[in-house]
């Protein structure tokens, strides 16, 4: 075969690309990424906090270098119902302990820094173009990508283009996802300035809130709110299960459900007064570990969402840490086999040892079952909020009638949903995390 | 045949943003082409397509940050083998005549050529005058409104399409054409335009000149939005189409 | 002071010469065919010689220019005249304010196709600007006309004109109508142009259109697109179908009675902008709406 014009070809300037092609430049191999957007992180989506640790390890210097919005040192859950909220709210120095923190950040900014990084260790960069398949020689080893008419050749292929990755399913024959695997995504960014937003969320200055809501936010459907504090504006948006999100298939559309939920008295005030500047929607895989498909192939490594790798909890979604550190995993397994000489699927095999001895495998396994605890679970996300209503209610109103004592405020309340189920649910959950 | 087209860099007007005292925030706007100077590129890279041995030079002057890798690439890959840009801050916001004194010092640069191709109107000013400014400083004709153009040895022959009338006129060589946007699609460059242009010669300096504004502004404001219902229906609800025919025939 | 006035079509000498006269007190209009009756101090002739192209007048009006000295340049917006116009100003070392729509404190012209306005001073001795129709409308011109001739000067190096053809008008008049309907890039295909056409018919109004409509794929005449460069339109209804609203068009036809908008994504900047919007596919909604009126 005729030498081929580059070492190797990322497709997909995400998270997980530009790290990928980041490693590979850094070790003096020729890359090319080909970034569908017209810069990177163009329609990038996600819900806003990145755990830091798999970052530190590519970029030991990122807090200082990275576009970062706010650290997270405050953490509050909610639990909702139509009109009241139950909340835990949380703040500790362990949250801001270095490899255990997190930030929050903004995909354009974040992952023009990524591209950036890449392309200052000597990545080339073709923007604005999708590539439309993989190539391959006669025994069926990925040689390269094809877009339009143009055809760039590799001797290894990473394939990074996020959630739905249709080269995957057409030109290496992984499964599409099924709809009960996929969630959809809306996210609204509304501008405050900074000092209002420390206020609002009782936090130091440059320091930030996440929150997590369950329960009315998704009008009792599986899934659930996020909002994350930016330097100068905050991320607000929804995950809910995609059987929900075809219009028409649910009684309450999506984009109405996010505009019910920043109605909601618990979050009206939050952002009052703030301007909404950018709205986007995305889709969430959430089956979890066993929706992680084949991604070692002769010629070829699959990374980040294409490759499955996000944990939907419902209430959280964590995606970018496990796209970085696949990034960095599949981009030296490909230096190590090109400089082996060998790239076919045995030579880039490290990859896969490299991933499975990594939280990243180890943790989708750890939570394998939640996703179907949570498709069954219906009751966390509509009888829950409302039991804290009224165990709350019982415990704070008073109203001059003399009170009864708490146990028989309590009982009926719990009584009501029987004590054992609620007991075994809970067990259930439990185990499964 | 050597053919220049200047094309001027300007923020992507899609994303400019209007600050509640309805001033204009560029912060999230990212450079691009303006628009129909693509297809003044375009036209230059069909005219040297028709005339063999042609080159096809694109020169621009603006801010320091038009000198951006991305958005050279982009041009370069558009049929055109080298540019040349005056990217420094002295250089942002100039009006026509500054604009001509400074791509006349540019085009001293490029070396000997045969016509310089402009876009239609710059997307901020589309004053259709840095074409004309630049013809008068250097001292050769110019036309616009030009829908095509052929090579007919020293001169051009050029059909301008004008507000009333075709015109087909002879122009002699070396002059300026400003296009009009039918004259040629804006090609979509592919990865091998992309990865070729990252290698094509771009010279990109300052200047020492300083170039004194002949236009003061006064003031740049958004206009007052005009009051509108925002009514808006969705086809598929009951009722919607005759809903909207009520309005339109109350509206009438 | 002096005014010149420098226009190729009478009712725009005759307006540009109305509004010269708020601004000075002696009119000089250059014409370069007949010149409208009464309207300025002194009519500059020029007669452009037979196989030369307008636009090279400038130098002869460059002749009268140094000749009357004024301090104050108005301009018609054609092209042949904004390459006059151009030419002067860099003769005198100045820049032309274009398109102006008005003047108050400074010239205020459409910047960025319509994001902003912009309001402009010259920075020089002499005032250059190309002005809009309709910025001096209800001002009457008046002056005794004093006709003269001007010797021509020949360019160094002139355009030969070759051919000149007249470009047939479909005769709508869209300013007249009291309702627009336009069509934009929603429309796949020239013949779905007829369902915007019917519903135009249906409103007794015209059929206008964005611009890309009129370039590349030639599907409507150039002289029938709305927006900051075509034309500035305010029926009482005006309906945008499959436009997606950029503020290019937008200028256009925001200060009509009524905006109504079609388009099939909810997303679309003309649902900011419009009275009343459908969320459809052009091709549904049309002749649904034709059936309905
Ligand atoms: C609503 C929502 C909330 C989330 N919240 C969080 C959170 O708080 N924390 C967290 O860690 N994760 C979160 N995630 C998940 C996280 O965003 C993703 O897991 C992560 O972005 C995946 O990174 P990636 O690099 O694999 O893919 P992406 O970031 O999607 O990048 C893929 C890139 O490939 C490009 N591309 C696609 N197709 C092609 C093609 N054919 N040719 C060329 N280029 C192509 C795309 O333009 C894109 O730049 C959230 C996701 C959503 C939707
Ligand atoms: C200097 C300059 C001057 C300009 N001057 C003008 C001007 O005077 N006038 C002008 O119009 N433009 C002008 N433009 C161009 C302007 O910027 C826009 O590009 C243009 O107005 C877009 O036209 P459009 O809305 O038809 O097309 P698009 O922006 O492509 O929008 C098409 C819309 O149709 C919708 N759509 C698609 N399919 C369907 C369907 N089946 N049913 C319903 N809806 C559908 C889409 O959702 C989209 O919103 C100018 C540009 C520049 C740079
Ligand atoms: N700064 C610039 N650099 C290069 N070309 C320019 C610049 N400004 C304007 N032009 C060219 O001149 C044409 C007319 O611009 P304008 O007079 O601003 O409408 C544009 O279409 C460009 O081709």
């Amino acid at each position: 075969m005729a030498e081929a014009d580059f070492d190797a070809i990322v497709v997909g300037s995400g998270c997980a690309g530009a790290v990928a092609a980041y490693e590979l430049a850094k070790a003096g191999k020729s890359v090319l990424v080909v970034e569908r957007g017209n810069f990177a992180g163009a329609k990038n989506m996600t819900g806003g906090r990145i755990y830091s640790h798999s970052l530190k390890k590519v970029f030991p210097d990122f807090e200082q270098e990275a576009p970062l919005e706010r650290k997270i040192t405050h953490e509050r859950m909610a639990f909702m119902d139509p009109e009241s909220q139950m909340a835990i709210d949380f703040t500790s120095p362990e949250l801001a302990e270095e490899a255990k923190d997190s930030y929050s950040v903004l995909r354009a900014p974040f992952d023009q820094w990524l591209a950036s990084k890449a392309e200052d260790a000597g990545a080339e960069y073709i923007y604005g173009i999708a590539v439309e398949e993989l190539l391959k020689d006669e025994r069926g080893k990925v040689v390269g990508v094809r877009a339009g008419e143009d055809e760039i050749t590799a001797e290894v292929t990473i394939v990074a283009e996020g959630v739905n990755s249709l080269l995957c399913e057409r030109s290496l024959g992984n499964p599409r996802p099924k709809p009960s695997q996929m969630a959809v995504g809306i996210k609204q960014v509304f501008e405050l300035p900074a000092a209002q937003i420390e206020d609002r969320f009782l936090v130091p200055e440059g320091e930030g809130a996440a929150m997590l809501f369950v329960g009315d936010c998704t009008h009792g459907n599986v899934g659930g709110g996020f909002l994350y504090t930016n330097k100068d504006s905050i991320s607000l948006g929804l995950v809910a299960t995609i059987s929900l999100a075809a219009d028409g298939a649910n009684e309450t559309p999506v984009y109405q459900m996010l505009e019910d939920f920043k109605n909601h008295p618990a979050v009206a005030p939050i952002i009052r007064g703030a301007k909404l500047v950018e709205h986007s929607g995305h889709m969430v895989p959430e089956g979890g570990y066993d929706m992680v498909p084949r991604y070692v192939f002769d010629g070829a490594l699959v990374a980040g969402e294409s490759a499955g790798l996000c944990m939907n909890m419902g209430y959280q979604v964590r995606g970018m840490d496990f796209a970085v550190a696949s990034g960095q995993m599949a981009g030296l397994a490909a230096v190590k086999a090109l400089n082996a000489g060998d790239t076919s699927a045995s030579g880039l095999s490290s990859y896969k040892t490299a991933m499975e001895d990594s939280f990243v495998i180890k943790d989708l396994e750890t939570f394998r079952r939640w996703p179907h605890v949570m498709e069954g679970w219906s009751n966390m996300f509509t009888d829950y909020p409302v039991m804290a209503r009224e165990i709350f209610n019982a415990l704070f109103s008073v109203d001059g009638e003399p009170q009864k004592p708490l146990a028989r405020r309590m009982m009926p309340i719990v009584k009501k949903r029987g004590l054992l189920k609620l007991a075994g649910e809970v067990r259930k959950a439990v185990k499964s995390l | 045949m050597n053919i220049v087209a200047a094309f001027k860099v300007v923020p992507d007007d899609q994303d400019i943003q209007v600050a509640p005292d309805r001033s204009l925030d560029y912060s999230k706007a990212k450079n691009t082409v303006s628009a129909y100077d693509l297809n003044a590129i375009e036209a230059a890279a069909q005219l040297a397509a028709a005339e063999p041995g042609s080159k096809v030079v694109a020169v621009s002057a603006g801010p320091a940050s038009i000198d951006d890798s991305k958005l050279k690439k982009n041009v370069l890959a558009r049929g055109v083998d080298e540019l040349y840009l005056t990217a420094d801050d002295a250089c942002a916001n100039l009006d026509a005549n500054a604009t001509a004194a400074v791509l006349a010092e540019l085009l001293s640069k490029v070396g000997a050529w045969d016509v310089v191709l402009c876009g239609d109107g710059s997307a901020d000013n589309y004053a259709q005058q840095v074409d004309v400014q630049l013809a008068a400083r250097l001292g050769v004709p110019v036309v616009n409104g030009a829908t095509r153009i052929v090579a007919k040895g020293d001169a051009l022959e050029v059909e301008r399409t004008l507000e009333d009338v075709v015109e087909t006129v002879e122009v002699p060589l070396p002059a300026i054409v400003s296009v009009a946007p039918d004259i040629a699609e804006p090609r979509i460059p592919g990865m091998k335009d992309i990865l070729a242009a990252g290698k094509k010669p771009m010279n990109v300096a300052g200047t020492d000149a300083s170039f004194g504004a002949k236009v003061e502004v006064v003031s740049c404001q958004a206009p007052e939005q005009a009051d509108r219902k925002l009514e808006i229906i969705d086809a598929s609800e009951d009722g919607a189409i005759e809903r909207f025919a009520a309005a339109l025939k109350a509206a009438l | 002071m002096k005014a010149l006035v420098i226009a190729e079509r009478q009712d725009a000498a005759r307006e540009l010469a109305a509004g010269a006269r708020t601004m000075a007190d002696e009119v000089v209009l250059v014409s370069f065919g007949e010149a409208p009756e009464g309207v300025a101090d002194k009519i500059a002739r020029i007669s452009v010689p037979e196989g030369a192209v307008l636009d090279d007048a400038a130098d002869t009006v460059i002749a009268v220019f140094d000749a009357e000295a004024p301090s104050v340049v108005l301009v018609e917006p054609t092209r042949h005249m904004k390459t006059i116009a151009g030419k002067l100003a860099a003769h005198a070392g100045a820049s032309v304010i274009t398109d102006v729509m008005s003047f108050e404190n400074g010239a205020k012209s459409l910047y960025f196709g319509g994001v902003a306005e912009r309001v402009q001073k010259p920075a020089t001795d002499v005032a250059f600007y190309t002005v809009s129709a309709g910025a001096f409308a209800g001002l009457e011109a008046s002056g005794a006309n004093v006709a003269e001739d001007v010797a021509w000067v020949a360019p160094a190096n002139p355009v030969r004109l070759l051919a000149s053809k007249p470009i047939e008008k479909s005769g709508v008049d869209l300013f007249k109508a009291d309702a627009v309907v336009a069509a934009g890039r929603g429309f796949a295909e020239e013949a779905d142009l007829d369902l915007a056409r019917a519903l135009a018919e249906k409103l007794g109004g015209g059929l206008a259109c964005s611009r890309p409509l009129t370039e590349g794929v030639n599907w409507l005449p150039t002289e029938l697109y709305v927006g900051v460069s075509g034309l500035m339109l305010s029926p009482k209804v005006y309906v945008a179908a499959g436009i997606s609203g950029q503020m290019q068009h937008m200028v256009g036809c925001n200060r009509s009675g009524s905006v109504f908008a079609i388009n099939k994504d909810k997303n679309a900047p003309v649902f900011k902008q419009c009275d009343y919007g459908i969320v459809g596919d052009v091709k549904d909604v049309l002749p649904a709406l034709v059936e309905a009126l």
